[in-house]
């Protein structure tokens, strides 16, 4: 009877770890250069459910001989599933919730979405192509630089009322997801179809900034040509330099449009550059809830709920009393001292004292539960924002949306599917067997 | 008998060692390091750099400044006429043709030696400017349209005013023979690059494009050119080059006089200042000079390091 179970959970587990393996490959090639966050999450998820014969099996040596390792493999057992149960959990609300409302739900998003490429986009460009905040830019770079900015939303629009259509379809299929998959998923899904939406701003956005970082180099090469200075890249260093007339003519014939062009395209790429922070600040929202989801300890935390003892949190001594040979107790404050703690010597007679305590233990708060898996998720926020300031201030690109915390904790199970089938089959035996014994 | 035997006992001093002038020997007993005797003073020579000037010879000299002065005056002539639309492109595109036909005509009176490659070098290099400018006009004609028109006057004068500052006086900035390009100090870039940047300003607020490549290259035949010419004409005669510097001196305050009576004021101020005030100043505090030469000096080569 269990031999046939086994067999038959073996097999059914070794068909999805087929598939699975097939669906990485396909995500490694393709989905992860279009959806690489859908991509990062779909991992996840598939390491969850490939390692379920290795959590099964709680016999191995290591685990008998230490305690405190046994502690930590169960732990982090229980982590991966009650994640898995939370993530379901939340996905069967937000999918139940976007299938009940997915007509105002796609209304909402394309109200939004023509909001935002007219409100701010169009109107924008416009902006910028007059006089800015009081700005005196030149007229005709900015119209050229507006004139191309508008096409290309509009090009962009024109594309996204053949997408809007299909939108409800979309938002159902993300309620679907949910169900089945749990919350991550579709939210990581949601990330890459807002890096999508909005390529048209992160084209604009690169390709200002092209422009204004080699406009910022030539500057400083021809400031450095009138000071007669040369960058010696192979020293890393300014060199005296020796440039002839010509030089210096088409040196000074060339600086002057290009600071009088400073301002122009300075305007365009600051507009540009608070767009794209913006979308990308969202998106990295977006997935560092997706982190938070999976790093959030839940088992640990109802446990510190329900019973606070499983989690101790080192030891410490209360003193009683201490007794002398006459008997007399002894306050807290009375053992501190040096006099009553060691045998005194009167007159040659010997005095012993007891020490009377006892031992306590202190216990993890819900706080000192969860800040240790946070503060990775924190730390790789943190240096996003200052590596994204950066960027924008001495004009480069700002990263594409990077998962700082999106990582799986094992590696990826690369075992052929012969050995995948009889891992199954022991941990499913083993645990069966065990379960017989404690009946 | 206590005197004899203190007499005895100290025996008679050596007499003083004489200090002795010498670079190399050390501390000398008996004398500070730092210590000098009597002769310390024989070999010092009180303004022995002293040039005795005439006040006609440094008036003479002080031409090619006024000459400089003229030319940039008539510069921004030019430029005045060209915004006021007095002079259209194709006046200011025949002047451009007739200076450089000047220009050329001077480089071979003056003795320099045009052979066909050299020639063809600088028809090359020029055809390459001038390409360049034409190609460049577009984007200078709009350059500063959103900026009022004050703060062109104000930033091109100053630039001017930069240029003829740091202007080297002593010589061209492009060497005589081929026509060589030589790699000029900081002062010479700065001011050359000023009056590059003024012309642009200037340029581009000119009403169309074909004004503002003519005006550029105006400028830049000026710039670049005129203290060569010039140059060429002092080293060739001295007697011709203060007959081109009187006339162009007249021809300057005239058409000055013709555009603004305060400018011409200015104009004629600042030439007399430079050409008679300057020169009488000089010679009147050469009586102020004090400079002493001593052995206490750096010693001076006398043959010249890079030969």
């Amino acid at each position: 009877m269990w031999q046939l179970v086994a067999i038959s959970l073996a097999s059914i587990s070794t068909l999805f770890y087929i598939l699975i393996q097939m669906l990485y490959r396909f995500s490694n090639f393709g989905l992860a250069w279009i959806c690489p966050i859908s991509a990062r999450v779909f991992q996840i998820r598939c390491h969850q459910i490939l390692y379920w014969p290795i959590f099964l099996q709680e016999h191995s040596p290591r685990l008998r001989s230490c305690v405190e390792y046994a502690e930590k493999a169960a732990l982090h057992r229980h982590s991966i599933w009650s994640g898995l149960v939370v993530d379901l959990l939340l996905g069967h609300l937000i999918g139940l919730a976007l299938l009940f409302n997915a007509d105002s739900a796609c209304l909402w998003v394309v109200t939004f979405a023509n909001d935002i490429t007219n409100e701010i986009l169009r109107s924008g460009c416009v902006w910028l192509m007059g006089v800015p905040a009081g700005f005196k830019l030149n007229t005709e770079l900015a119209g050229v630089l507006g004139m191309i900015s508008l096409n290309i939303i509009q090009v962009w629009s024109t594309l996204w009322i053949f997408v809007g259509s299909l939108l409800i379809y979309f938002i159902k299929g993300l309620a679907l997801l949910a169900i089945i998959f749990g919350a991550t998923v579709p939210t990581a899904l949601i990330i890459d179809m807002v890096t999508l939406a909005t390529l048209h701003v992160s084209a604009l956005h690169w390709a200002i900034s092209v422009l204004y970082s080699r406009q910022i180099q030539a500057l400083a090469a021809l400031w450095r040509l009138f000071r007669g200075r040369k960058w010696n890249p192979l020293r890393q260093r300014l060199d005296s330099f020796d440039y002839t007339v010509k030089q210096h003519i088409v040196g000074s014939l060339l600086f002057t449009p290009l600071l009088l062009l400073l301002p122009t395209i300075s305007a365009f790429y600051i507009f540009f550059t608070i767009l794209n922070t913006a979308i990308t600040f969202l998106c990295k929202l977006i997935e560092v809830s997706i982190c938070m989801i999976h790093v959030t300890p839940y088992f640990e935390i109802f446990l510190s709920v329900v019973s606070r003892r499983r989690l101790p949190f080192g030891i410490w001594f209360e003193f009683i009393s201490c007794r002398s040979d006459y008997s007399e107790s002894i306050s807290l404050d009375e053992v501190s001292s040096s006099n009553n703690l060691w045998p005194k010597k009167d007159g040659g007679k010997k005095e012993s004292s007891i020490l009377v305590s006892v031992l306590h233990s202190n216990f993890l708060s819900i706080g000192q539960v969860v800040l240790p898996h946070y503060e990775k998720v924190y730390s790789g926020v943190a240096s996003f924002i200052t590596e994204s300031a950066y960027r924008a201030l001495t004009g480069q690109r700002t990263g594409a949306t990077r998962a700082t915390c999106l990582r799986p904790r094992m590696p990826w199970m690369c075992i052929p599917s012969r050995e995948y089938w009889r891992l199954c089959h022991k941990s499913i035996l083993g645990c069966m067997v065990k379960r017989h014994i404690c009946m | 008998m206590d005197a004899g035997i203190c007499g005895s006992s100290s025996p008679p001093h050596p007499p003083h060692p004489r200090w002795r002038k010498v670079a190399y020997g050390g501390m000398q007993p008996g004398f500070d390091d730092n210590h000098t005797d009597d002769s310390f003073l024989e070999d010092m020579v009180m303004n022995a750099n002293v040039v005795r000037r005439d006040m006609l010879k440094v008036m003479l000299d002080s031409v090619s400044i006024s000459q400089y002065l003229c030319i940039v005056a008539l510069v921004g002539l030019v430029w005045t006429y060209a915004l006021q639309s007095t002079l259209d492109e194709n006046s200011l595109l025949l002047l451009d043709l007739s200076l450089l036909g000047i220009g050329f005509l001077v480089l071979l009176f003056t003795g320099e030696m045009l052979t066909l490659s050299l020639l063809f070098h600088y028809i090359l290099n020029i055809s390459l400017f001038a390409t360049g400018l034409y190609v460049l006009a577009p984007i200078f004609h709009t350059l500063t349209r959103s900026i009022s028109s004050d703060s062109i006057w104000a930033v091109a004068v100053s630039l001017i005013l930069l240029h003829l500052f740091l202007h080297d006086y002593s010589g061209s900035t492009i060497r005589a023979p081929g026509g060589a390009l030589k790699n000029p100090n900081l002062t010479s870039c700065v001011s050359l690059n000023a009056s590059v940047v003024a012309s642009v300003f200037i340029a581009s607020r000119l009403p169309s494009r074909l004004h503002v490549f003519a005006i550029m290259l105006f400028s830049l035949q000026v710039f670049l050119f005129a203290p060569f010419v010039t140059y060429c004409i002092k080293k060739f005669s001295f007697r011709l080059h203060l007959v081109f510097s009187v006339g162009l001196i007249a021809v300057t305050l005239a058409l000055v006089y013709g555009l603004h009576l305060l400018l011409f004021g200015l104009l004629l101020g600042l030439l007399v200042f430079v050409s008679v005030v300057c020169p009488y100043w000089l010679i009147r505090i050469q009586e102020y000079k004090f400079e002493i030469n001593g052995p206490w000096d750096e010693a001076k080569l006398c043959f010249n390091i890079t030969d």
